[in-house]
């Protein structure tokens, strides 16, 4: 009991946030999206970005590298190892142009996945080029997973007379092998967003654009100060 | 003599391995252009007399963005900006040319704002002294916020023009942005190891949330500089020089 008490305390410290602080970040990420359509015989293929890239049931990817986490997980190790995600099972609802604005939301049920692989004996991370190929995305979710969440009410928007744009969809972690670490009333609420539109010339042929986001929770618990008896009662 | 050069060969590859064990895969795109640095949950921008609830900023007044960064690239991957020693920090700035805002979608609103004039440095401090992101001091400037960050050796310096914000509240009710704008490096001791010291152009781009801020900041970038181009150089010829490529 009294094991369960500390760990509940450290996890209200590792969370703990002053007042004025509104947002909790899990991680940062750099990377690149791409778009796959139907072809004929079912198939999905890459499409190269043009104007309205995201067409009706069209499925959007991301992949990249995890680039910083936040202290509240223990055990990252950026160092030792590759830190990858890739975005997938994102199917367009609806996607509307109207003048430079591209407006895109997703049928709920996308998945967001992080991999944790072995630098020294493990496989790096490619991109290549035309994804599907075959680096990307196998390379991005090789190792074991660490972290994953159901990605729902996911938006894109992109304007193209500044060419810039943002995604942003609702995450609920709910497998990985950090999960444990949350603590299950900061497991859902989480938020998925980022974006880097083109011309870009770091952008590999048949990708679309780079993101740089990350996985932020809006509403930190606050610390409350207590006493070691009123901690026992919820005990009791 | 091609045994010691050999030898050298591998020392530098070792070398080379040793020095940017971690930075290389998530910094390289395979297109040539890759990521210079990025900075993540600790970036802040503030304005004075910026309204929050209309996304509008006022012509003239001077937006600063203040950032940790979280990874470095080459030239610069030997750089930890996790060195519990050192610090890296990013500091922009740029002068507001008014909002302007447009409808998108079915119901949706965009807020553009541009920024001119601007400028940019990364420092590299120590101790580690910025804030934490989830304890920004609230309403900059105030004792730690820009100070904290402008500290120490300029790593690299120069300007920003036409850096755009572009908030956007959705159809679906979302909220959310993303920042785009050229900077021309003109300084700072690290310049030498880009492709020309002074005068090399990148693009710098990233999400500009706008929910669950600190009070007093008016966004939080998450963001990254690409490695600036390198143009190649003019060589002064002569019409006959140039025919006899024709002929």
């Amino acid at each position: 009991m009294k094991r369960r008490a500390w760990l509940l305390l450290l996890a209200a410290v590792a969370f703990a946030a002053p007042a004025y602080a509104q947002t909790q970040t899990l991680f940062g990420f750099t990377g690149f999206d791409y778009v796959q359509s139907a072809a004929p015989g079912g198939l999905k293929v890459n499409r190269a970005a043009v104007p309205n890239f995201l067409a009706v049931t069209d499925d959007y990817h991301a992949v990249g590298f995890i680039t910083s986490f936040s202290p509240i997980v223990v055990g990252p190790d950026m160092v030792a190892n590759e830190y990858t995600f890739h975005l997938y099972d994102a199917t367009v609802a609806t996607s509307t142009l109207v003048g430079d604005f591209l407006e895109v939301s997703f049928q709920d049920n996308a998945r967001v996945r992080a991999f944790e692989d072995s630098r020294s004996t493990g496989t790096a991370a490619v991109y290549g080029i035309n994804p599907p190929n075959a680096t990307s995305p196998s390379t991005f979710e090789d190792g074991s997973l660490i972290l994953g969440a159901d990605v729902d009410q996911l938006v894109l928007i992109y304007d193209y007379s500044t060419s810039q744009g943002n995604f942003l969809g609702n995450a609920n972690l709910d497998e990985g092998s950090l999960l444990g670490q949350i603590p299950p009333g900061l497991q859902a609420g989480w938020i998925m967003s980022g974006l880097a539109g083109r011309p870009n010339a770091t952008v590999p042929d048949g990708y679309v654009n780079q993101l740089s986001g990350e996985l932020v929770i809006p509403t930190a618990t606050n610390s409350r100060h207590g006493s070691w008896g009123s901690l026992k009662r919820l005990y009791r | 003599m091609k045994r010691i050069l050999g030898a050298a060969a591998i020392l530098m590859v070792l070398a080379a391995t040793v020095i940017a064990p971690t930075a290389s895969a998530q910094c390289t795109t395979g297109t040539g252009t890759n990521i210079l640095f990025k900075w993540d949950a600790n970036g802040f921008a503030y304005e004075p007399g910026y309204n929050q609830a209309t996304f509008n900023s006022t012509a003239g007044n001077q937006v600063t963005v203040v950032g940790v960064l979280s990874l470095w690239c080459a030239p610069f991957a030997a750089l930890d900006p996790n060195d519990p020693l050192k610090e890296y920090t990013v500091v922009l700035t740029g002068t507001s040319s008014g909002t302007t805002t447009a409808p998108f979608g079915t119901s949706g609103t965009a807020y553009t704002t541009v920024y001119t004039g601007g400028t940019f440095a990364v420092y590299e401090g120590t101790p580690r002294n910025a804030p934490a992101a989830t304890a920004m001091p609230i309403n900059p400037p105030n004792a730690t916020v820009p100070a904290n960050y402008l500290d120490g050796t300029v790593v690299l310096s120069g300007s920003v023009d036409s850096l755009v914000t572009s908030i956007t509240r959705s159809s679906f009710g979302t909220v959310n942005g993303s920042f785009r704008g050229r900077y021309t490096v003109l300084g700072g001791s690290g310049s030498t190891q880009l492709c020309q010291a002074k005068g090399g152009i990148g693009l710098m781009n990233g999400l500009w949330a706008v929910s669950g801020l600190p009070t007093g900041y008016i966004a939080h970038p998450n963001g990254k500089f690409d490695a600036p181009s390198c143009p190649v150089p003019a060589q002064t010829s002569t019409w006959g020089k140039i025919k006899t490529l024709y002929k």
